[in-house]
């Protein structure tokens, strides 16, 4: 019994010393594998805010669903825990067959981890856990969410799965909002339950943003824009409102419309997510540009206010090409041709600018290059050199044709005459609370680029144009509103259709003193094409509610122009 | 009999040490054992707290879905019975003094 009891305390040590001592290492390598786990931990990002401070961006939580077999997995098992997770999930978080399939491949070729399901919602995760399903593991993957959905979709954009911003917002501020990444050292036991947590770096959130847009206003323009795009069905319709005397967009909306909580499955939703047309379109926009074209002639030309101009033809000739009026105004005077927008009166004060002047004008009033908005994919359009012009290429320009602009550009054009002159650049992004400084300085002397006289004339002319000019339409009882219209025809195949337009009116209210100015441009309206008749009540209806909205009250005319220090902002 | 007592007293002394390292291995092997088991305790306790910091923020972003302007106007619309404000139905005070008084 003695031998016995020696022989089997033999074989114990030398078992002992064959797993602790020759086969250590081995085994400690198993172990950690098994154990340990270096996890990165993911930053939450940064939430996006209106001027208000209501959330357009979040971050929840949502963690990824992974499975991690267990020793000697079999399909029939794997295929029971599929199942029993089935029963927790909703619909559109189960997996097909195939994607099944495809985890029982990986799990056969010795892959110790598969993704079942990304970003599921923490609700359901939670109850996932709470089954306590062998093999089925999480990590955090939290889900960006946009709970007003397509409300300001092309100007937040979205983002990748692996949490990079694409367009819009997301892409432009993507490194204040991503944060930084940490590090968390997991210890399991031999089921692969988690029983510690080391942290070796804590994440870095992101910095939430302040955007200078306001959810209200950028309602009521989404709300009237998709009556405008029922009612008249072109191909796009756009609007941005901004604060002149600040350079702060109000509201930028484009129809048709973007959910970002979409993630783009095709080549043409990728393209629609990411296009916004307010600062990506280019188009010829007509009569609008005749705002840059009169500042020139005030500028360079010297025409007195009170010359007249013969339009009673309705039409003049450039070469082979002809060049109409919508109507025969007659005769009209310098500021009438404004006015009542006839192109044959506006080429006859063109005659009168020397090209360089006109280009000067047009490159200054910021035509031809970015605004600088703090938006990402923004087009220069193009205006070309006068080296590049044809003999008639001034008389086109002068009306809005052979340039090619985008919206913002020309309600940049419009905020000079607003501002006096003065170019105060467009932002979106009002205010980053945690990094104070990081935006450029909002700060005088702004650049000047119209005299303030030529200003207050072209103010005067807008104010016309909406009292009894193209533009009745935007008039708006108790408030004046200074603004113009454009109707411009499609270059399409070659030539310019007759039956295809881009409507437009871009205007500022109250005219002195604005506190909103507005740009609306619909893209190939069905039925009523003219600029007066499609985008002017657009503006109108939409101005009204935001100066309600804003407490604006409506008021007489002042008697005489007075210069104020203070400008009225849009916060209450 | 001495030697019997003598060897006794050796049998006593190495029950008693094997006795202390036995004690020492247990309360070790309990030690470990503790520290795994409030491990499980500290890790429950943080996920809770990590759990109610998130259902937070997604509460905070279904409460800004609830309160978007689009739904607050459905609602409006559809079970309150409000409709869009015509003109004249909103009076401005009458200006008082210079100017017009804004709120």
């Amino acid at each position: 019994m003695g031998f016995g009891f020696l022989l089997w305390f033999a074989l114990l040590t030398l078992r002992m010393v064959q797993l602790q001592v020759l086969e250590h290492a081995a085994h400690k390598q198993r172990v950690l594998q098994q154990n340990q786990d270096i996890n990165e931990i993911p930053p939450r990002r940064g939430t996006i805010y209106d001027r208000q401070g209501r959330i357009l961006a979040a971050s929840t939580p949502a963690q990824d669903i992974a499975f991690r077999p267990e020793k000697n997995e079999t399909r029939n098992s794997f295929r029971s825990k599929i199942r029993q997770l089935h029963s927790i999930l909703p619909p559109e978080y189960r997996i097909s067959r195939e994607k099944e399939q495809q985890i029982w491949q990986r799990v056969q070729r010795g892959r110790p981890f598969s993704f079942i399901q990304r970003q599921v919602p923490w609700k359901w995760v939670q109850r996932v856990k709470a089954a306590d399903i062998p093999g089925i593991v999480f990590e955090d993957a939290p889900k960006r969410v946009y709970p007003q959905h397509t409300l300001a979709g092309h100007v937040l954009g979205y983002i990748q799965l692996n949490g990079t911003g694409v367009a819009g917002i997301e892409q432009s501020y993507n490194d204040v909002l991503g944060g930084q990444a940490g590090a968390r050292l997991d210890l399991r036991d031999a089921h692969l339950r988690k029983f510690q947590s080391d942290i070796l770096k804590r994440p870095v959130p992101g910095k939430a943003l302040y955007l200078t847009m306001d959810e209200i206003i950028q309602y009521i323009a989404l709300r009237r824009l998709r009556e405008a795009y029922a009612e008249t069905g072109p191909l796009w319709a756009t609007v941005v409102i901004s604060h002149p005397p600040t350079g702060e967009i109000l509201a930028m909306v484009n129809v048709p419309e973007w959910d970002p909580n979409r993630t783009p499955s095709t080549k043409m939703e990728q393209l629609l997510a990411d296009w916004n047309r307010a600062v990506r379109h280019t188009y010829e926009p007509g009569s609008t540009i005749k705002i840059a074209t009169f500042a020139a002639a005030l500028r360079y030309a010297g025409i007195e206010m009170d010359r007249i101009f013969d339009c009673s033809d309705g039409v003049r000739h450039f070469g082979r090409q002809a060049i109409h009026d919508h109507k025969k105004l007659g005769v009209l005077s310098f500021p009438e041709v404004f006015i009542h927008s006839s192109n044959v009166g506006t080429t006859l004060i063109a005659d009168e600018i020397e090209a360089e002047p006109l280009y000067a004008t047009l490159r200054a009033m910021g035509f031809g290059t970015k605004t600088g908005i703090d938006l990402p994919a923004e087009e220069n359009g193009i205006l070309r050199a006068p080296e590049d012009w044809t003999k008639y290429s001034y008389a086109w320009l002068s009306i809005g044709y052979e340039i090619s602009v985008t919206p913002l550009q020309i309600l940049q054009m419009a905020n000079l005459v607003a501002n006096d002159g003065l170019l105060i650049p467009l932002r979106v992004v009002k205010d980053i609370p945690q990094a104070p400084g990081s935006l450029p300085e909002q700060s005088t002397p702004y650049k000047r680029v119209l005299q303030a006289s030529t200003a207050e004339i072209l103010t005067r002319f807008m104010i016309e144009v909406t009292r009894r000019g193209t533009g009745m339409n935007a008039r708006l009882d108790g408030y004046e509103v200074a603004g113009k219209t454009g109707t411009a025809r499609k270059f399409i195949h070659g030539s310019y259709s007759l039956n295809n337009h881009v409507a437009s009116f871009v205007g500022f209210v109250p005219a002195h003193d604005p506190v909103i100015s507005m740009v609306v441009v619909v893209d190939d309206p069905r039925g009523a094409f003219y600029g007066g008749d499609v985008a002017a009540p657009v503006f109108r209806d939409i101005a009204a509610q935001v100066l309600r909205h804003l407490r604006i009250s409506p008021r007489p005319r002042p008697q005489k122009a007075l210069l104020t220090a203070d400008s009225r902002g849009v916060d209450r | 009999m001495k030697r019997k007592k003598n060897r006794g007293k050796g049998l006593a002394i190495s029950l008693t040490a094997a006795v202390v390292v036995v004690l020492i291995l247990l309360f070790y092997i309990w030690h470990q054992v503790e520290s795994i088991r409030l491990g499980y305790d500290v890790n429950r306790l943080e996920a809770q707290l990590q759990a109610l910091q998130e259902e937070i923020a997604a509460l905070e972003a279904e409460k800004a879905e609830l309160l978007s302007p689009e739904n607050v106007e459905m609602i409006a619309r559809k079970k309150l019975g409000f409709t869009q404000i015509r003109d004249g139905q909103i009076v401005e005070p009458a200006p008082q003094g210079r100017g017009t008084k804004r709120p």
